[in-house]
């Protein structure tokens, strides 16, 4: 222990020595270090703009409206990405759209997200609602719950991610101030992708190899 | 940097670099200066501009406060239930992760990719400790796989070819591969995800450390970053200590300038911020603090800069150097112009000192520096400590280049000794002159003949000069210049 307390002594005590001339000055960044944020649009031009993007990203964007439009779009989900079994927690807005419901008359298997990682790893559909979207990237905020894991939209193939045009922000600087307090959340922007081959995007690595986002109006 | 202790000979490594790998290096950089070059077109010039004179600024603070920064980020991590460990060195760093790993009876790691962990060669140490160690970035799994270094610092496996990478597959992992980057990649993902879901630890660099809430902030595109620190009971964290900002302002600015220098993207597929410990999360969150030479790269207000460096690789992407010689060339851990300046700093002018002479210094990389590091600047001051030293390293200039520097200035600073000089090159360079010229020198001088003939020595200035003026070529007395009759 006291051979860690020194490392830490003599690295602070070098670095206090190596920046000694700043030390009268704040500690506040200075005003040329700022960068204002991106404005946002109308709030039709904004859920365009998002859509936009995440097809940009080669994700599947759609707006969904109402139980009706959920149900339908769920069905057509479910049946081009061959979904047999799904993970989800519990959210307002899946009690609405009675996915459960939904999910048990196409067919679909659900899996607990609490149930062991290796059971979510094995389902072809994870599902989220989003705390929050950055319609200039097609991001996604996701806070990290116990309700709601991190697992949800990593371990399974696909990944659907649920938005409410309430939580569209404006810009990172937006969602920062927002998620700032919280001890773990992730922006997610389309699939999981890499180019570490010759440069050839290709999608799916680690993570989910198709990103959805519905705009639920 | 603890694995690469020998002397980096540029020379000698570029004479290594097969016509293939340069092919390959160059066809990437290629692609990614212009997926590169339209995103900042659409982000619009000016504002890019703006936004990286921001970065700049930000990190320089960042710097010049992080007596400060650092002990705040320390409360913060700890206040929010994670370990913080101090690292002056490698073996520190190394030993610190060790020991962890023992406390919890680890049998294997998956790592997402950190510079950091290549600078002190933690996988050996790992390794050696009876560990097994996963990379999990798809590059560099491909590269471990090859038991080669990496060559691009975002994009490991720049160097090698779909068909390299598929025999290599064939070859290591004994299945069925195709020369196809999306079946490549699916093998790479059916053999780590078991690996994920059993590993005994996580270990993960960091790209910023966020002062005010202690957030570690890790930018991944595979999503292996954020399995690697999800899944695994233990998650340990090495990170350079220049890698803390301030708040989360600082981060929003300079996630824009990494995502679009690095992938050519608005924004990186996954950005995960953790802060100590949560609930379903690993139990343990360590956060290793490294050293390692940064604190005497800070003391140094011109090379001080090369600590704003965010790790995006657009500096190698665009240098001509680069994308002649490939990254190996470069012989440590960092390639291109980052590469020259930080891995002498790091392992010291004895052992690096000729790569800040890798460089035309044609200032591209300046140009395309998210945070505008003074690449060029740096580089010139780092080849002036080499020759010279300064007041954080001695001269490493051979004995003999000392030598001759020394006799050069005794001989050129004294006039009589000059006019000697003159004469004696006549007198010496008879056996070799044929005619005008001298077609071929002793060493060290053959360097210059073995690609062109130096011109003989005819007379001295002087002389001729006294000639033609006792000729009557008129000089007008007092000014020196010429005067046409």
């Amino acid at each position: 222990m006291n051979e860690k307390l020194s490392a830490r002594e003599a690295i602070l005590a070098r670095v206090g020595s190596a920046v000694g001339a700043f030390a009268e000055t704040p500690l506040e960044p200075p005003a040329s270090a700022r960068f204002a944020p991106r404005r946002a649009a109308g709030p039709d031009a904004e859920m365009d703009l998002l859509l936009e993007e995440v097809r940009r990203l080669n994700g599947h964007g759609r707006t969904v409206q109402g139980p009706g439009g959920f149900g339908a779009a769920l069905a057509e989900l479910v049946k081009a990405q061959a979904v047999q079994k799904a993970a989800f927690s519990d959210h307002p807005l899946y009690r609405r759209y009675d996915l459960s419901g939904e999910l048990a008359r196409l067919g679909v298997e659900i899996v607990p997200p609490t149930s062991d990682r290796s059971l979510v790893a094995a389902c072809d559909l994870g599902i989220t609602v989003a705390d929050g979207a950055l319609p200039e990237t097609g991001t996604v905020l996701l806070r990290t719950t116990t309700g709601q894991p991190d697992l949800l939209s990593l371990l399974p193939r696909v990944h659907l991610a649920l938005v409410t045009p309430d939580t569209l922000l404006a810009d990172l600087h937006h969602a920062f101030s927002l998620a700032k307090g919280d001890r773990h959340f992730v922006f997610v922007s389309g699939s999981s992708r890499t180019a570490d081959i010759e440069k050839v995007l290709t999608l799916g690595v680690h993570g989910p190899k198709s990103f959805h986002l519905w705009i639920c109006l | 940097m603890k694995e690469p202790m020998e002397k980096i000979d540029f020379r000698a490594n570029v004479q290594q670099a097969s016509p293939a790998v340069i092919a390959a290096t160059r066809n990437s950089t290629r692609t990614a200066l212009r997926i590169r070059g339209d995103v900042v077109h659409a982000f619009g010039e000016e504002r890019w501009q703006r936004l990286r004179q921001a970065g700049h600024d930000l990190r320089l603070h960042s710097l010049t406060h992080l007596d400060r920064y650092l002990p705040l980020l320390e409360e913060r991590v700890t206040a929010a239930g994670g370990r913080v460990h101090w690292a002056a060195d490698a073996a520190e760093a190394n030993g610190i992760v060790r020991e962890i790993a023992a406390r919890h009876n680890v049998r294997s790691i998956v790592k997402s990719k950190s510079m950091v962990s290549e600078e002190i060669g933690l996988n050996h140490s790992l390794e050696a400790a009876g560990l097994r160690v996963y990379e999990t970035d798809l590059g560099e799994f491909i590269v471990q796989l090859a038991g080669q270094k990496p060559s691009h610092i975002t994009a490991p496996a720049l160097h090698m070819t779909k068909e390299e990478i598929a025999r290599l597959f064939r070859e290591k992992l004994k299945v069925d591969a195709r020369p196809v980057p999306e079946e490549l990649t699916e093998l790479a993902r059916q053999r780590l995800r078991p690996e994920f879901l059993s590993a005994g630890m996580g270990i993960s660099g960091g790209n910023f450390l966020i002062a005010e809430t202690g957030t570690l902030l890790i930018v991944t595109n595979e999503g292996n970053g954020r399995l690697s620190t999800t899944l695994p009971p233990v998650h340990v964290a090495i990170v350079g200590i220049e890698k803390v900002i301030p708040d989360w302002e600082s981060a929003a600015v300079l996630l824009k300038l990494l995502a679009r220098s690095t992938s050519g993207s608005k924004i990186t597929a996954y950005n995960t911020c953790i802060t100590g410990t949560r609930e379903a999360g690993p139990q343990e969150f360590h956060l290793v603090l490294l050293d390692n030479g940064r604190s005497r790269i800070l003391a140094d207000p011109i090379a001080r800069e090369t600590l704003l460096c965010i790790r995006c690789g657009a500096c190698m992407n665009i240098c001509p150097v680069y994308n002649n010689v490939g990254g190996h060339a470069y012989g440590g851990v960092y390639q291109g112009p980052i590469g020259a300046m930080l891995t002498p700093q790091l392992m010291g002018t004895r052992l690096a000192g000729g790569l800040p002479f890798a460089s035309t210094l044609c200032g591209a990389c300046a140009e395309f520096c998210p945070v505008m590091i003074p690449i060029p600047e740096i580089l010139l001051h780092l080849r002036h400590r080499f020759v010279e030293g300064d007041a954080c390293e001695g001269p490493s200039v051979p004995g003999l280049l000392k030598a001759a520097a020394w006799a050069g200035r005794r001989v050129l600073g004294s006039p009589s000794l000059y006019r000697l000089g003159g004469r004696m090159a006549r007198t010496l360079q008879a056996p070799f002159r044929r005619g005008d010229w001298l077609p071929s020198l002793p060493a060290p001088l053959n360097r210059w003949t073995a690609a062109r003939p130096f011109p003989a020595f005819r007379g001295d200035f002087r002389s001729w000069w006294g000639k033609r003026t006792a000729a009557g070529s008129a000089v007008e007395p007092g000014t020196g210049r010429g005067a046409r009759p």
